[in-house]
């Protein structure tokens, strides 16, 4: 039994999904840290975003937050990112690999922290019957408290390119990029919040899928590690989920901002 | 209307979900995670098959949903997205291929 990887997928993929950021952008660090090579840490951060993607799944398919059409449309940039970066990881130094984890603690740090409130208003001509996402469009409802939100992604081209990079570190990194991919949907393309973190959630599996893959046929997955990483995964996301509304998420993700930015500096100064 | 909405979101057609969906995922998660436990916890090749089916099952998993969501479009007729699951699905294996190379 790999103990630590399991241990660090419990408590990295519960602190993780309280603080809304997911477990592998801290998971991937701290593997680092304790000795472990980033190129085999990065297939493990990758197997903790799938694991915690698919059992977030049901939940957010039954409360119709996910716009699948957004997911997908997007995730052809983000996955063929993803596909590059794992490739590309293959062929890069442990040091350049490294550089690029501290870059996203730190980028995860700072984007986690500023994340903003509620942009769409609720509609009085919106009601349950209408929830869920439109056909042939980018748009849809859904429902927030007791009210009925519409809305419709703006500036696509923008998100595109923001949904790319993300899966491109995703791929280098083994980070899932959501702390990317959520503000993206959010702030640049004007999607409501719940609405793009569940959608995040969905396809954060998809580029992670594409990412292990790779590494997979790169022969660079260590099985017995994988399944510690997943059932640990499974696990502590599942608390995570549990624990989230009993507590206050802004002061969690703060919390996790100032640990990815001194995760970020110690992997600078060990480089 | 207030805010960023539009009247596009007012207009369009709701699309129904896929019913059974969220009954495969969470099959597939306690089966994942069964397979996790056994593959964490048994060595030999017991413990090695289980673990690699175990990230067969979660890799499948999110290209399983794109493969339903796709068909689902092409069904009824919502094309263009159809050919945007399809063109996810090539992405992800031309990866695999140039990574076979």
């Amino acid at each position: 039994m790999k103990w630590t990887e399991f241990l660090f997928a419990i408590a990295t993929s519960l602190v993780g999904a309280v603080g809304g950021l997911g477990g592998a952008v801290l998971l991937v660090p701290l593997l680092v840290l304790t000795g472990m090579p980033a190129r085999s840490a990065a297939p493990l951060g990758l197997v903790s975003v799938a694991a915690g993607s698919a059992s977030a799944g049901a939940r957010q398919l039954k409360g119709g937050v996910v716009n699948h059409r957004l997911g997908i449309s997007t995730e052809l940039f983000a996955s063929t990112g993803a596909v590059i970066g794992a490739l590309a990881s293959g062929l890069a130094s442990d040091r350049f690999l490294k550089g690029v984890l501290a870059v996203v603690a730190l980028a995860a740090g700072v984007l986690g922290g500023r994340r903003k409130g509620i942009r769409n208003m609720p509609s009085a001509e919106r009601g349950a019957h209408h929830v869920g996402e439109h056909v042939g469009t980018l748009s849809g409802v859904y429902q927030l408290g007791d009210g009925f939100v519409p809305y419709e992604a703006k500036r696509l081209r923008a998100g595109a390119a923001l949904f790319g990079l993300s899966g491109l570190l995703a791929g280098l990194a083994g980070a899932s990029g959501g702390f990317i991919k959520t503000p993206a949907t959010s702030e640049v393309m004007h999607v409501p919040v719940r609405v793009a973190a569940a959608t995040t959630t969905f396809t954060i599996g998809i580029t992670s899928a594409a990412g292990l893959i790779v590494f997979a046929l790169q022969g660079r997955l260590d099985l017995p590690a994988c399944a510690a990483v997943c059932a640990g995964s499974i696990v502590g996301g599942t608390a995570g989920a549990a624990v989230q509304s009993r507590l206050a998420p802004p002061q969690v993700r703060q919390f996790l901002s100032i640990v990815l930015v001194v995760i970020s500096i110690v992997l600078v100064v060990r480089l | 209307m207030t805010g960023d909405n539009t009247q596009s979101a007012y207009d369009a057609v709701l699309d129904e979900p896929v019913p059974w969906m969220a009954m495969v995922l969470r099959i597939s998660v306690l089966l994942a995670v069964a397979l996790a436990v056994a593959g964490a916890v048994m060595d030999g090749d017991f413990g090695r098959f289980s673990a690699g089916a175990c990230v067969v099952v979660i890799v499948a998993l999110p290209l399983l949903r794109v493969v339903v969501q796709g068909l689902h479009w092409a069904r009824i007729r919502d094309l263009r997205f159809a050919l945007a699951a399809a063109g996810l699905l090539a992405v992800v294996a031309t990866g695999a291929i140039i990574a076979s190379l």
